[in-house]
């Protein structure tokens, strides 16, 4: 696609060299090594967490080479997502994994009511309750485990990025 | 810097805003040209890599020189260094 003609001029990508690197190391470097047995899903949701992370990046790249500033938020917010859940999968695996495949079913029957049918049986049913799961209480948790563990930067960071990304959007 | 189709998203479109008439801008008014979003995403990747490189006893060391050069390794805090045993603890 080509860029607009009166897209802002976009500086070269040298300055950001060290971030197309990391991208290319990720790619090429750690992800072929990220392998796991079957009866340990919750660390490779992890993996899964990163590879989806690198790529999002990588397509901010492109979108600024391509004179499309105005799109790159939107892949910066998703980018955050991922990294909640990959933090918390490394952090707490067996809770992550507990809860984001609650608020996965929960989200498929809200997708499609006629087909589920009752869908309070089935939340009854579930040994969460998916519906305490949402941006801001997976921002917390994971806040509150790096806390746990004396990673205060990264706990800082979790914050200051909720409020920045998340909260801030609802505006 | 929202993500939704909210007003502040469709305002960034108007231009040449004057008491009788508005303009349309193709391409929304940021605060710069992209940069500076991806810096932000940039430690996330690498302190998520290096927190799985942990778990799956890959080698971080390339991650580690990467984030020293967006700099990004060592956020201001208490615990300089603290990344590299994301998971370990």
């Amino acid at each position: 696609m080509t860029p607009p003609e009166d897209s802002d001029s976009v500086e070269s990508n040298e300055d950001l060299a060290p971030v197309a690197a990391l991208v290319d190391h990720v790619r090429l470097g750690v992800l072929p090594h990220l392998n796991s047995r079957r009866d340990l899903p919750a660390r490779h949701y992890a993996a899964a967490s990163l590879a989806r992370s690198n790529r999002l990046l990588s397509a901010m790249i492109e979108l600024r080479t391509a004179g499309f500033p105005d799109a790159i938020g939107l892949l910066l917010r998703s980018l955050l997502e991922c990294w909640y859940l990959g933090m918390y999968f490394v952090l707490a695996p067996d809770e992550a994994y507990e809860k984001t495949h609650t608020a996965h079913a929960h989200q498929l029957t809200r997708l499609d009511p006629a087909h589920w049918g009752d869908i309070q049986r089935i939340l009854d049913q579930m040994p969460v309750d998916p519906r305490q799961m949402n941006w801001k209480t997976v921002s917390d948790r994971v806040a509150t485990l790096f806390s746990e563990r004396g990673y205060t930067a990264m706990k800082e960071m979790t914050d200051s990025l909720y409020a920045t990304l998340i909260k801030a959007s609802r505006r | 810097m929202s993500v939704h189709g909210g007003a502040a998203v469709l305002i960034g479109h108007f231009d040449e805003v004057t008491p009788t008439r508005f303009a349309t801008r193709e391409i929304r008014l940021e605060p710069d040209d992209g940069a500076l979003r991806i810096r932000m995403g940039a430690p996330l990747v690498e302190t998520l890599a290096r927190a799985v490189c942990v778990q799956f006893g890959v080698s971080h060391r390339e991650i580690d020189r990467l984030g020293a050069l967006i700099g990004a390794s060592a956020p201001e805090g208490d615990h300089e260094g603290e990344h590299p045993q994301v998971g370990l603890t």
